[in-house]
C-alpha cells in the first residue's frame, strides 16, 4: 500500500466516529452516513493520486463525504455548501433546547457548528472544506456561540 | 446556564456524541476496488447482480477478468520513454500527465501466425491513463503501433483500428494484422462483441485492469477472411455478462479521400 493510501487509512481509523456522527447532520441517520463515510474513503481511496496538497487530505476527504452525503440525498452534488445543505441534529430530543437553539441558526452557520463540535476539525480545516477564509471560520463560530448563548439563556430564564 | 467558553459549548454538545464504533477499513478496500458507488440502497442490486454471475458458468456467460496493475510486469524502458515524450513540448493544456515511469504491460495476447499483441498502459495525474499498443514475435520483443490517451476519464468507450503493415489507396488490406484495440470504463463491461458486413460476429473479453486505471481493456485481430469489401467490420458493441448492450462504436475500417488514391 503506497504512502497516500496508508495517510488515508489513518485518517479513517482516528476520525471515524467524527466523520460519521456530523455527516449523520445531514444525512438525517447513522446507518446511512456510516454508508456515506464508507463511500467517501473509498472514493478517496481510488482517486488519491489527484490530490494536489498532502496536508489537505483530511479536509479533501471531507469535501467528498459531503458531496456523497448529498448525492444520496437526491440533490446535486456540485450544489454550493451555503445553499444546499440544511444539517440537523440526529436526536434533538437528547437536548430540545439545544437542538432548538440550533435551527435558529442559517444552515451553513449550523453547519460549520456541526464540523467544529461533532467532526472535531481545526478552523483551516473547516475553512479548506467549505471554501471560506479561516477567518471567516472564526467569525461565524463566535457569532453562532453568541446565538446559540442568547437563546439558550433566555429559553433557562423563569 | 451560559455558554462563554469553547469548554461549555464542547459539554453541550457531547450527549448528542454517538460512540457506537461500527468502522470497517476493509470494507472500504472492497468497496475502493468495484469501479462505481454501490450503496446501502443498491444492495438489491448487486444481490441480482450477483446471482446471475453465480449461475454464470451454467449459462456460458463470462465473468469479469481482473488484471492486477501493481504486479504487472513494468514496460521496457523504450516503451517508456515513448510515454514520456507525449507530454515534451506540449502547448498549455494539451499535456497528458501521464506517469511515465509507472507504465506496465496488462495484456500479451497471441493472435495467429506466432505474432502476439501487447498492450501497456501507464496513468495520467488525474485519474486516466495512456495506453500503446505493440506488435511482435511470440520469441521477441513487440514494438510499438501506437496508442493514445484518456487522461481524464471521459470516454465510456473507445475503439483504435492498427495496422502495421501496407495498405492500398482503395482501402485493401496488403499485409496483417489488422488490430482492433480499445477501453471501457463502464464497469459492467465483459466483452466486446464485433459485427461484420456478412452478418458474422465474433466476441473478445474485456480485461479490466485494477487502481489506479480501473478501466477494461481489449485487443481483436481481425481474421483475413474480413479485410475484404463486404465482411469488413461495421460496429463494436460493449456488452454485460448477460449480452446487453453497454456501448457502441462504429468500427471505422480504413478510409482514404477519394483525392488520395
Amino acid at each position: 500500500m503506497d504512502e497516500r493510501a496508508q495517510a488515508l487509512e489513518r485518517i479513517y481509523r482516528d476520525r471515524y466516529l467524527g466523520f460519521r456522527n456530523a455527516l449523520a447532520t445531514i444525512t438525517g441517520d447513522y446507518e446511512t452516513a456510516r454508508d456515506v463515510v464508507q463511500e467517501a474513503f473509498a472514493r478517496a481511496l481510488k482517486s488519491r493520486s489527484t490530490v494536489r496538497n498532502e496536508g489537505a487530505l483530511e479536509a479533501w476527504v471531507w469535501r467528498i463525504a459531503i458531496r456523497t452525503a448529498l448525492e444520496l440525498r437526491g440533490e446535486h452534488p456540485s450544489a454550493k455548501l451555503n445553499g444546499a445543505i440544511d444539517p440537523k441534529l440526529v436526536e434533538p430530543d437528547r437536548d430540545p433546547e439545544l437542538a432548538d437553539a440550533l435551527r435558529q441558526l442559517p444552515p451553513r452557520r449550523r453547519l460549520i457548528v456541526f464540523l467544529r463540535y461533532f467532526a472535531d476539525l481545526s478552523y483551516d480545516q473547516i475553512a479548506d472544506v467549505c471554501s471560506i477564509s479561516e477567518g471567516t471560520v472564526a467569525a461565524t463560530l463566535a457569532q453562532a456561540r453568541a446565538t446559540l448563548e442568547e437563546t439558550l439563556t433566555e429559553g433557562a430564564k423563569p | 446556564m451560559t455558554l462563554d467558553s469553547e469548554h461549555l459549548i464542547r459539554e453541550r454538545f457531547s450527549i448528542f456524541v454517538n460512540r457506537g464504533d461500527d468502522s470497517d477499513w476493509a470494507d472500504v478496500r472492497r468497496r475502493a476496488g468495484r469501479g462505481r458507488r454501490r450503496s446501502r440502497l443498491l444492495v438489491l442490486a448487486v444481490l441480482a447482480a450477483a446471482a446471475v454471475a453465480i449461475a454464470a458458468p451454467a449459462l456460458g456467460l463470462s465473468g469479469k477478468i481482473v488484471h492486477l496493475f501493481g504486479s504487472s510486469e513494468p514496460a521496457p524502458a523504450r516503451v517508456e520513454e515513448s510515454f514520456a515524450s507525449l507530454d515534451v513540448g506540449a502547448p498549455p493544456g494539451m499535456a497528458t500527465g501521464v506517469i511515465a515511469e509507472q507504465t506496465r504491460k496488462v495484456l500479451d495476447q497471441p493472435i495467429g501466425d506466432e505474432k502476439r499483441a501487447v498492450l501497456w498502459i501507464a496513468p495520467t495525474k488525474v485519474g486516466g491513463f495512456c495506453m500503446t499498443l505493440g506488435l511482435g514475435r511470440v520469441d521477441s520483443a513487440p514494438h510499438e503501433l501506437g496508442g493514445g490517451c484518456d487522461h481524464d476519464r471521459a470516454l465510456p468507450f473507445s475503439l483504435g483500428l492498427s495496422a502495421p503493415g501496407p495498405i492500398s489507396r482503395t482501402g485493401k488490406v496488403l499485409r496483417g494484422p489488422i488490430l482492433f484495440s480499445g477501453s471501457a470504463l463502464i464497469d459492467e463491461g465483459r466483452t466486446v462483441a464485433f459485427e461484420f458486413e456478412d452478418g458474422k460476429q465474433a466476441t473478445v473479453p474485456v480485461v479490466w485492469v485494477s487502481e489506479p486505471i480501473d478501466a477494461g481493456f481489449f485487443v481483436y485481430a481481425v481474421p483475413e477472411e474480413h479485410w475484404v469489401e463486404g465482411r469488413r467490420p461495421t460496429m463494436a458493441t460493449l456488452k454485460d455478462d448477460e449480452g446487453k448492450a453497454l456501448a457502441r462504436q462504429q468500427a471505422y475500417w480504413f478510409q482514404f479521400p477519394r483525392a488520395d488514391r
